[in-house]
């Protein structure tokens, strides 16, 4: 019994000993509730953890970021909420504070040991922030960031020769054969501060510039619904039709608004044609617009909504126009050549002549569903002469 | 909130609203395999976000258009009595364009794309709102931009290279491009290629001098002092018998693109990756090239950091990987002679394409 249970510890303590080694090796960080001395405690327990401490921070956004709790990470947290809510009266008071916020960070850097890596090329950078506050700062740094290029990621910060990459630096100074615990520490302790700083500083400019998301995010989405709507519901979009049309485009580099107007061309419809004033004599007309036009201006809330060409009164302007030369098969007589209008809420109107000089008028609508439910289409066309 | 978000851009062909699905599985396995690294000292679920961008639906809405409108033709002369020869033959044309044949699902999409400039001004326009929304809604109340990368497929490759281009270049008057590959966040973290055709199919601005290119917030691109190199690293992949890949091929020269300062760093901000393994005989699907070391490998550590997988385990997963997996030697060969003899010239240019989709449908359908 008493071998039993003896057994029973050595195996628990193996277990035990196996668990810890292989969470020593990729240890989830003392720090995952982002307490920067506890995870120093970890370092100096054991320099071979500090990367993985280091990436744990990191990972968990301590170092600057939400769930930094040091005193400056608070202070810039309370002012993104006074930035965001500011109102004109309280914009300068806010812009103000982000001066001083940003200095402040410079400051911090300027008080790093100098001797650590990644410290000197931290202070430069920084440095481009010497802002004159006398200007319009904030907003050349939205139009032209030239200069105050601020970038960190994947636990480097900045890129090519300015690259901090804090991994890295820890690797080579916690690693096996590192000088000291100390050393490591002191490391560890200057990449935990440039990367709190680097945070901080990303957060204040992605404030400052979260006005200029909002319109670029805005811009690219009402493009992409203007030109969803064009494919939708302009009239010219045959493959051959958008061959011409795409000829004629000349888009240039970068973003490109959709056309505003379509050259038609062959394109096939069908109406009725209604050869005398009894309505009820109508019959069905097969249509090929040979050439035609058909015309827009963007309008609506976001300038994405299809409006008339040109400025109209009430309900026409929201509507697109056109007109075609057409040619008509009517029954079984030849072919006939005229024209239609292309008139709001996807009505065509128009006439042609046949080689007997008859006119016949041609009302068009929606191609397929007029031709899915005939009658209903016919009594609703009807209908719609009559003023029912 | 994952760590970073990774949009997955597909290539030619039907993409139902799961065509990620395999994608994210295949990454999901791969990500498995590296156990005790620090890549995945977090969770999959942790590390990455994997939103999928879609542009199938533009070019599947205008091919269903078409149908629809010869269909509609159809019915029409139906109910007219007579069919002119004229209107017959333009409602055989679209009526073609809804059927499930290879050349309208997949090869026309490729026509479309790079021979419309109003499709390709569209869809430009239609992935570059899904990314910048995406990244929009998860920069929250303080707009910090996430970490953020691109992978993307075959057809895929230009239409993101032409939509980050334009992204990245935008005039915004006012207030200025957030995406200015100069700002905080706003450069990828990496555009990976996979089958790249973006040299094939370049339009303007040309593949090698857009802004899609690697370098450090603030590189201008070479020879133009206003565009800024829009992410921090370019992976070229392509499979020596994948024949989408071969004409047109995106090689830069000297092969020290975009300069030898930015190519010193580690890991190299742009790395070509050749591979030659056959699973499958379909090399060209992003699952059969992801499954070699050399590939995701090289993804993971760029997405992470160099030092998410060792170079020990990386030496492992190397002489462990067979490069005829699940396939006899006799399978094998026969799929790489089917595929040599297709493989186009190098020096053919895009409309080539038409007749590679149809050689390589011919090649997938043969039993091996």
């Amino acid at each position: 019994m008493r071998l039993e249970r003896a057994s029973a510890v050595l195996v628990a303590a193996v277990v035990a000993l196996g668990l810890s080694a292989s969470t020593a090796a990729h240890a989830q960080p003392a720090a995952g509730d982002c307490d920067i001395a506890a995870s120093e405690q970890e370092v100096q327990a054991d320099p071979t953890v500090a990367v993985d401490v280091f990436a744990g921070l990191w990972d968990d956004r301590c170092l600057g970021f939400e769930r930094c709790t040091q005193e400056l990470c608070v202070r810039t947290e309370a002012w993104a909420e006074r930035w965001r809510t500011a109102d004109r009266a309280g914009l300068p008071e806010a812009q103000a504070e982000a001066f001083d916020l940003i200095d402040e960070i410079r400051r911090r850097a300027d008080a790093l040991p100098v001797n650590q890596p990644g410290v000197a090329t931290f202070q430069r950078r920084i440095a481009a922030f010497d802002l004159d506050r006398s200007g319009d700062l904030i907003g050349e740094l939205r139009a032209d960031p030239q200069g105050a290029e601020w970038d960190v990621r994947n636990y480097t910060l900045f890129a090519d020769a300015d690259a901090i990459d804090a991994l890295a630096i820890l690797d080579e100074a916690c690693a096996g054969g590192a000088p000291s615990a100390d050393a490591c520490l002191a490391t560890f302790r200057t990449q935990v501060a440039l990367f709190t700083l680097a945070g901080l500083q990303t957060r204040i400019l992605s404030n400052i510039l979260k006005e200029s998301l909002e319109a670029t995010v805005g811009y690219v989405v009402a493009l992409d619904q203007r030109w969803q709507n064009y494919f939708r519901n302009s009239r010219a979009i045959l493959p051959w039709e958008l061959l011409v049309n795409g000829w004629l485009f000349r888009p240039e580099r970068g973003f490109n608004e959709p056309p505003s107007s379509q050259i038609i061309l062959m394109h096939p419809t069908a109406a009725m044609g209604l050869e005398d004033a009894q309505l009820s004599d109508a019959s069905a007309a097969l249509v090929l617009e040979l050439a035609g036009w058909y015309g827009w201006r963007w309008g609506g809330a976001d300038q994405t909504e299809m409006k008339a060409p040109l400025r109209l009164p009430g309900w026409l302007d929201d509507f697109p126009l056109g007109g075609s030369v057409i040619l008509g098969f009517d029954g079984d007589r030849d072919p006939g050549f005229g024209g239609v209008l292309h008139l709001p809420r996807n009505w065509s109107l128009g006439g042609m002549v046949d080689r007997g000089g008859d006119f016949t008028l041609l009302v068009s609508v929606d191609l397929l569903k007029l031709f899915i439910d005939p009658q209903s289409q016919r009594r609703e066309l009807v209908s719609l002469f009559r003023g029912d | 909130m994952a760590d970073r978000v990774v949009f997955l851009v597909h290539g030619m062909g039907v993409h139902e609203a799961d065509w990620a699905t395999p994608w994210v599985a295949a990454l999901r396995t791969h990500f498995d395999a590296y156990p005790d690294t620090l890549l995945t000292r977090r969770s999959f679920e942790q590390r990455f976000a994997f939103v999928p961008v879609t542009f199938d639906d533009v070019l599947a809405a205008l091919l269903q258009r078409w149908h629809d409108e010869g269909f509609a033709l159809d019915l029409a002369m139906q109910q007219f009595g007579g069919e002119p020869d004229v209107l017959r033959a333009i409602e055989n044309v679209l009526q073609a364009a809804g059927q499930d044949e290879f050349f309208w699902t997949h090869a026309a999409d490729v026509l479309l794309y790079r021979g419309s400039s109003l499709v390709r001004e569209g869809i430009k326009a239609h992935v570059a709102a899904q990314i910048a929304a995406k990244l929009q809604e998860l920069a929250g109340a303080e707009g910090i931009l996430p970490d953020w990368s691109v992978v993307a497929h075959s057809l895929g490759t230009i239409v993101v290279h032409d939509a980050l281009d334009a992204l990245w270049t935008a005039q915004i008057s006012g207030v200025g491009n957030r995406f200015d590959p100069r700002n905080p966040g706003a450069q990828a973290t990496l555009v990976m290629m996979v089958a790249n055709v973006s040299r094939l199919l370049q339009t303007q601005p040309q593949a090698y001098v857009s802004t899609v290119m690697p370098g450090g917030p603030g590189a201008a691109v070479p020879g133009q002092a206003n565009r800024f190199c829009g992410c921090r690293h370019y992976l070229s992949v392509r499979h020596a018998l994948d024949p989408f890949t071969i004409p047109g091929r995106f090689r830069p020269e000297p092969p020290d693109w975009p300069d030898s300062a930015t190519q010193a760093g580690n890991p190299k901000p742009f790395l070509e990756i050749a591979v030659d393994h056959i699973h499958d005989p379909n090399v060209h699907a992003f699952e059969h090239y992801l499954a070699h070391p050399a590939v995701h490998i090289a993804l993971f550590r760029r997405l992470i950091h160099r030092m998410a997988i060792g170079q020990d385990k990386e030496q492992v997963a190397l002489e462990g990987f067979r490069a005829t997996d699940g396939l006899s030697p006799a399978a094998a060969i026969e799929i790489k002679t089917r595929l040599e003899r297709i493989i186009p010239a190098a020096d053919e240019l895009w409309p080539i394409l038409r007749l590679v989709s149809d050689a390589y449908r011919a090649h997938l359908a043969t039993p091996t």
